[in-house]
Parts: C-alpha cells; structure tokens; sequence
C-alpha cells in the first residue's frame, strides 16, 4: 500500500524587500501512511504552518517533491490538480474565519461537491450533505442554519463535514482544535478519531499543543528553524527525545496534574529568527536513526538560546 | 491533608456576592472568593463563563465603554496599613490611586497594552511619575532597575527601544515590569501566557511565581488552561455560565473534584505523559457535564473552604 502523502526535500523559501530570506522549510521529508496521524509541532515561525499550505499546494514550494497518494503533484497545474485535489483537505484554525456568513452551513458543504461535479441533483445532493451532518455529530435539521447560528465547536464540525464530503485520504488539520475551549477540543479530536477508525483518513495534523499531540498522534515530527530536527513514533519521541529541542519543549510544556508540579529555572531566551541575510543559508541538519524509525538531527553545536530579545537578523548567528 | 490557608493570613482582597449584568444579562452571578497575600489563585471557565468580567469588575473597569453595571456584592480590599475599601463603593478618584499601585493588571496581549508612540521605558517610568511622583531622572533609573528584575538583558538599551522592536516574550516582561513597579499588593493577570510560546510561557510562569515569592503579592491569574493552572495555582475557583462551580485548593479539585461540570472539565484535559507506554492514540473518555445536572445541589466549596 503506497504512502498517502511523502514529502521529499521540501524547501521554501521567502525574499523580503531588504534581500534577506525567510527559510521557512529547509529539506523537509517525511511521509504519512494511510490511516496514520503524522503531528508536526514546533513554536511560532518554525514553519509549520507553510508546511500545510505547501502541501496543499496554496504555496508553491521552492524546491521539493509532494507526492500524493503515489502520484507526484509538486508541478501540476491547477487544471491538472483538481482531481487531486479531492484526496486532500484542509481544516483550519478558525472556524469563524472559514465559513461564508452568507450562505447556509448545508451549502458550504455541499459546495466541494457541486465545484467537482459531483453533486447529483438537489434531492441526491441533500441527501449527501445530511448524511455528511450525522456523521459529524450533527442533525440534518441544522442544514438550512447560517454559521453565526452555531458555536466554535459545532462550526468546526461543519468545516470537517465539508473536508470530508470529497472523501479525501488525507486531511490537513492546521491547528483545527486550538481555537476551541477544552470540553469542546476533546469532543473534536474524538470525532477525528472516529472518522479516522471509520474512513481510514491520515492527517497530517499541525499542532503547538504537545498534550493534544500525545493524544491523537501515531508519529510525531518537531520542527526548529523550518528543518525535522526529530521523528519518529509518538511514544519514543515524548519519552525518550533525542534531540535537546525537543527536550526543551516538553520541558516546558505545562502538565494538567499538580502533584507534578516542577520548579522551572528562570531561563531568558528565545529562538532565533529563520530569517537569513542575503547570501546566507542554514545548515542542513542530518537526521541518524536512534531505534527503528526514530530519528534526530545531530548536533554539532545546537544553535544557542539566542540571548538578543530584538529580532533583527543581523543577531542571528546559530 | 488539606493544604490549608496559611495560619495568620487574613485576605488582601474579598469578593462577596459580585454581580455584574449587561442588560438583561446577568455576567457574574453573585461571585464570592478571596485571595491571600502570596497565593496565586486561578479562576478558570470557557468562553463567556464571566471570569475576565470579574477581573474588571474588581478594578471597576467594566463600566468603562459598556453597558455593564456592577449590581451587587462587595469587594474588600485591605491596604498595606490594614484598612480596608470596599472597591464597589469607592469614588473614581480613589480607584485612579488604587489601579496600578495597589492592584495592578496584566493582559494577554503586550502588543495592544503597550503605547506604540513611547519608548518602553517611559511607559514603565509613567507609572512611576503617575503614583510615586518621581521626577521624570528618577522614574527612568527606576525603570532600567524593574526591567534588570524581571530579567531582561540589556536593560538599559531595551528601555530605549519602541513595543514592535522587541519580541511577545519581551513586552510581557516589560507588562511585568510595569505590573510590579508601585509593589502592588494584588497582581490580576489575564491570560497572562495564552498567546506566547510554549517555551517563553514556562519562562514567564516562572517568573511570575519567583517575583511573587520575593514581594508575598497576591495573583489573580484568569485562564482557560488547566495546565498552567496546575503549575502555579494555589486555589482555583472554577466558572460556568456566570457562576460559581467549585471552589478549594488546586490539589483538591484536581484530585477531588465534586461538581460534575468540574469532572467533565478534567476529563477533556490532555494531560502530558498521560500516554506514557501506550503506542496507539485514545479518545478522550468524556464525562457530560449537562447529565441530571444539578448545578445548585453540587455547587460549593471543595476542601479548604475559603
């Protein structure tokens, strides 16, 4: 069975107007069987976010392969792309910024269908949405509603309903359940779950929220500077990380359970920016395999807690 | 084995029966609780639940710019000499004393508290000039000296420098600064980290629990994340739909918990390390807080009673 989704050698990089450059991915590979949950997790700018949206091909790569479900997509044109485009689709973080105000939460959804043709006449195309509705955890009934009718988590829902109306194989959550109060959070991830157990769907789920990665993650990738500096199965990686980013994450990831309350030393530091000047590029990290399917960058010298609070590139130096 | 109230301490600030309403909506329904110098106290619920209400209620900042009014209750708050103001009933000019001296705030987002027009270390050296009367040398070495505190390097040359030139991480600290410089005596932080980093929000949790261990200043710390709430908290008083759910030690409700709508908040929490030695992902196994609810008959104090 061909992966669902691999990614080889992806870059992407962004010029800014003073010729210094944003390596937002820099060799980025991996690949997601089918029914899998790959996580990528990593902090502001470390250029998880551009991954989904390359992936999806709303940014074109700089360099790099995708290849979906055993065909490669990094140079089709859009006309090209559109039956691809069926296999994956995208959730995002805000569902109040996702949906049209203006129409019906059932149009929305049924929209996929009708832009594929694949909509059928009114009563199929009804039927379709409605089931659609159910298997979310919504009634029919709410198909006529408008969004602002719905709260952060049954909007969320919807937008799920209509990543799944093309049954995709891959799904790309970015941040799909940050936005959502944690009652609400656990029922969606839940019904990820479900659908995942239910369709067989993989998901690429894009995520800062270490705990809700331990939960619904077969395999996890870390990202530092837009580079996988660690990957490998869940379990290996949150408890036995190699890498000491990885580390310092999951260190200072607080945990819900008082009894492990730790003492934190009072660190200053942040990451440095991933903006390069002209000329300049990041080194490349090189991933060694630690158990099976578990690898981490070496580390030569881990580019050091950057101690500038400003961020102009000019500081930068790893 | 309760964690009881430290033995002596009486609360710096007491919140009895707060009842604040925007119309015909009640916001905060008749609300008690109170906070004890050196204790940091967490008032957790969803969206809507009321809890940032009531933090701007307490510094009568709600009434500004909308239609809320403050209806009912009490807030007592104990100055350093041991008299004591019912903030609810204290005219504006002493509440102008009293914000940013005696209680200061902090809120989520540095960028939009910060003035983008004014170096940082004029807006912490305002502060200063405002309440201390400090001239304008004075309130400016004081600053650089607030920002060597809350452990910004290179104080000096940070102070000079304009909000969008420093990082999220920074302008919190710099909110810290400006929080800390009268020495308040009750610090209410607004989800203080929410929109930081994981690993800048460790940096300032620490923080905040160290400053707090050197002045005994009291912390109201608003969140929505019982994560964070479970590293720094002391007491939690948990919100849902503009009152009071439970109320006790952290310990207590975390291990104890007795509202039903408390047991349903925890058992959505993905707690980290909870999967440990397990390969496959797992639900969640929900608890729903709506089954035979009975929001009166459950409600109440778990543990320590404050």
């Amino acid at each position: 069975m061909s992966a669902a989704l691999v990614v080889e050698g992806l870059r992407k990089v962004f010029a800014l107007p003073d010729r210094s450059r944003v390596h937002a991915l820099e060799h980025v590979s991996f690949a997601v069987a089918p029914g899998e949950t790959l996580a990528v997790v990593g902090e502001s700018g470390c250029g998880k976010s551009t991954l989904a949206q390359v992936v999806c091909r709303l940014l074109e790569p700089s360099a790099g392969r995708i290849v979906l479900d055993g065909t490669d997509i990094t140079t089709l044109d859009s006309r090209a792309m559109k039956p691809h485009r069926r296999q994956m689709q995208i959730v995002f973080q805000d569902p109040f910024a996702s949906l049209d105000p203006r129409r019906t939460v059932g149009y929305a959804v049924g929209e996929p269908l009708r832009v594929h043709g694949l909509a059928g006449d009114a009563a199929a195309l009804r039927e379709r949405v409605g089931a659609l509705f159910e298997k979310v955890g919504l009634e029919r009934s709410q198909m006529a509603q408008f969004p602002h009718q719905f709260s952060g988590g049954q909007r969320q829902r919807i937008c799920i309903a209509r990543a799944l109306a093309l049954e995709p194989k891959l799904v790309i959550a970015d941040e799909s359940v940050s936005a959502l109060d944690v009652s609400v959070q656990a029922q969606v991830i839940n019904l990820m779950m479900a659908l995942q157990a239910d369709l067989g769907l993989s998901y690429l789920f894009i995520s800062h929220d270490l705990a809700v990665v331990e939960r619904m993650a077969h395999r996890v990738a870390v990202m530092y500077l837009g580079q996988i500096v660690e990957i490998g199965p869940r379990a290996a990686v949150f408890e036995r990380p190699r890498h000491s980013y990885t580390k310092r994450l999951l260190d200072a990831a607080p945990i819900a359970d008082p009894r492990q309350r730790r003492e934190r030393p009072l660190l200053v530091g942040e990451v440095p920016s991933p903006r390069w000047p002209a000329g300049e590029s990041p080194e490349r990290v090189e991933l060694v395999e630690h158990e099976p399917g578990h690898f981490a960058a070496r580390e030569r010298e881990m580019p050091p807690v950057d101690p500038s609070p400003t961020d102009p590139a000019a500081s930068h130096r790893p | 084995m309760l964690p009881a109230t430290p033995p002596g301490t009486s609360p710096v600030l007491s919140v009895t029966d707060l009842t604040v309403r925007f119309g015909a909506f009640t916001a905060v329904d008749g609300l008690s609780f109170d906070l004890h110098p050196g204790r940091t106290l967490a008032v957790v619920g969803e969206s809507g639940s009321g809890k940032s209400v009531t933090a701007l209620s307490i510094m009568r900042l709600i009434e500004f710019g909308s239609r809320a009014s403050v209806d009912g209750g009490q807030v007592l708050f104990t100055r350093a000499d041991g008299s004591t103001l019912d903030l609810l009933a204290a005219d504006e000019p002493t509440l102008r004393r009293i914000r940013g001296e005696a209680i200061s705030m902090i809120f989520q987002e540095p960028l939009t508290s910060l003035n983008p027009v004014y170096t940082l270390g004029e807006q912490v050296a305002e502060v200063l000039r405002f309440h201390r009367g400090a001239s304008r040398a004075d309130a400016r070495r004081e600053a650089v000296r607030l920002f060597d505190r809350v452990r910004i390097p290179q104080a000096a040359r940070i102070a000079s420098e304009y909000p969008h030139q420093i990082s999220g991480g920074m302008r919190q600290r710099v909110m810290i600064a400006m929080a800390l410089a009268c020495d308040p005596r009750v610090i209410i932080a607004d989800e203080p980290t929410t929109a930081l980093d994981v690993t800048i929000q460790a940096q300032i949790l620490g923080l905040l629990r160290e400053l707090q261990r050197e002045t005994d200043t009291a912390v109201m710390l608003i969140t929505h994340d019982m994560g964070v709430v479970a590293e720094v908290a002391d007491d939690i008083v948990v919100m849902r739909h503009s009152r009071l759910v439970e109320k006790g030690s952290v310990h207590a409700v975390f291990e104890r918990p007795r509202a039903r709508y408390t047991r349903a908040l925890l058992s959505s929490i993905p707690r980290l390390g909870s999967m440990a030695g397990t390969g496959e992902p797992a639900p969640f196994d929900l608890v729903d807080a709506d089954a035979d609810e009975a929001v009166g008959a459950d409600a109440g104090a778990t543990g320590a009673t404050r």
